[in-house]
């Protein structure tokens, strides 16, 4: 049996001298007329998903920030509406601007209750 | 008249080229000169492309994968060039790129999740393919066993048993400390002896 050391680095493959000066001769010259094209940035795949993947997180926690923000945004928007409604009421209500007013403001509750439940009879037909 | 000049000029240089051995240096020097780095890695390529050749077919073992990791090779180091820092020798830098072309190489016939090291049968069965007819049966026992270390322990052993480099070029090659590669150059001694022993 051969030892470790008979081998002599012996490698079983068959390339022969002429094959590999080809080979490297026709590698280089392939080398050589790559490097003299400009460079295109080429994207690999990893970065680009990871890119991705950071670009979709952001936009997730955009959105959740943004609802979030637009629902107490919406509730301070209500709460502001309905004071500006109540002062735009108490300012009607102090205002009289004609004869029309000045009836309504004159009326008793009783009165506006009969106005307000006060319907028209159907009109008979004919 | 002009352009026969040239090209007897360019000829003159190649033959002085290759009349003389330029030391790594000096390589050095024409890849970073614009004006001379075609002519400096043509003679790069001419001195270490067989070695860079060998080093990738013991690590892809197909003849194909080899012919395209070495293409790939030559690409990155000559576009690369300016990349090259200094620190460690110029043939460090070409065998890492080589070393990682084949890898890259390898992971390619992974599929997600599996290591390079599954490939191991894969990579039999393609030197079972590949021998040549001449090739004695030892030798081929010898290769099967070293295709059972796992990846970096193969590349530690090659490099150190092949290629005859020192255990801190390997470590500039590899990424790793000079300590654990001779562990790992050991280990693989003693497991290739096993595995001869058991298969012979």
């Amino acid at each position: 049996m051969k030892q470790f050391e008979d081998f002599k680095k012996q490698i079983p493959y068959s390339e022969s001298q002429d094959y590999l000066k080809h080979l490297i001769e026709q590698s280089t010259e392939k080398a050589i007329s790559q490097g003299r094209k400009p460079k295109a940035k080429v994207l690999s795949l990893r970065p680009v998903v990871t890119a991705a993947a950071a670009l979709a997180l952001l936009l997730v926690v955009g959105i959740t920030q943004f609802r979030d923000q637009s629902d107490s945004l919406a509730d301070v928007q209500y709460v502001e509406d309905t004071l500006a409604l109540a002062a735009d009421s108490h300012l009607l209500a102090d205002a009289s601007n004609g004869p029309i007013d000045d009836f309504l403001n004159s009326l008793t509750d009783d009165e506006a209750q009969l106005l307000t439940s006060f319907e028209i009879e159907e009109i008979p037909e004919y | 008249m002009q352009n026969e000049n040239n090209m007897q000029q360019d000829k003159k240089e190649n033959q002085e080229c290759e009349a003389r051995t330029y030391s790594q240096g000096q390589l050095l020097q024409m890849l970073t000169d614009p004006a001379r780095r075609e002519q400096g890695f043509r003679l790069l390529t001419k001195t270490y492309g067989e070695m860079l050749y060998w080093h990738i077919r013991r690590i892809v073992v197909s003849h194909d994968d080899a012919e395209d990791a070495l293409q790939e090779t030559f690409i990155k180091i000559y576009s690369g060039i300016d990349s090259f820092k200094g620190d460690g020798q110029l043939t460090s830098w070409i065998y890492r790129i080589a070393t990682n072309e084949s890898l890259n190489l390898l992971r390619r016939h992974t599929h997600f999740f599996q290591s390079i090291d599954s490939l191991s049968p894969t990579l039999v069965s393609r030197l079972q393919a590949e021998t040549s007819l001449d090739a004695g049966a030892a030798e081929v026992l010898f290769q099967k066993a070293l295709l059972t270390l796992p990846t970096q322990q193969r590349i530690a052993f090659n490099l150190r048993y092949y290629d005859e480099l020192s255990y801190d070029e390997i470590a500039h090659i590899t990424g790793k400390s000079t300590g654990t590669l001779k562990a790992n150059y050991h280990y693989a001694v003693e497991k290739i002896k096993n595995y001869i022993t058991k298969h012979s």
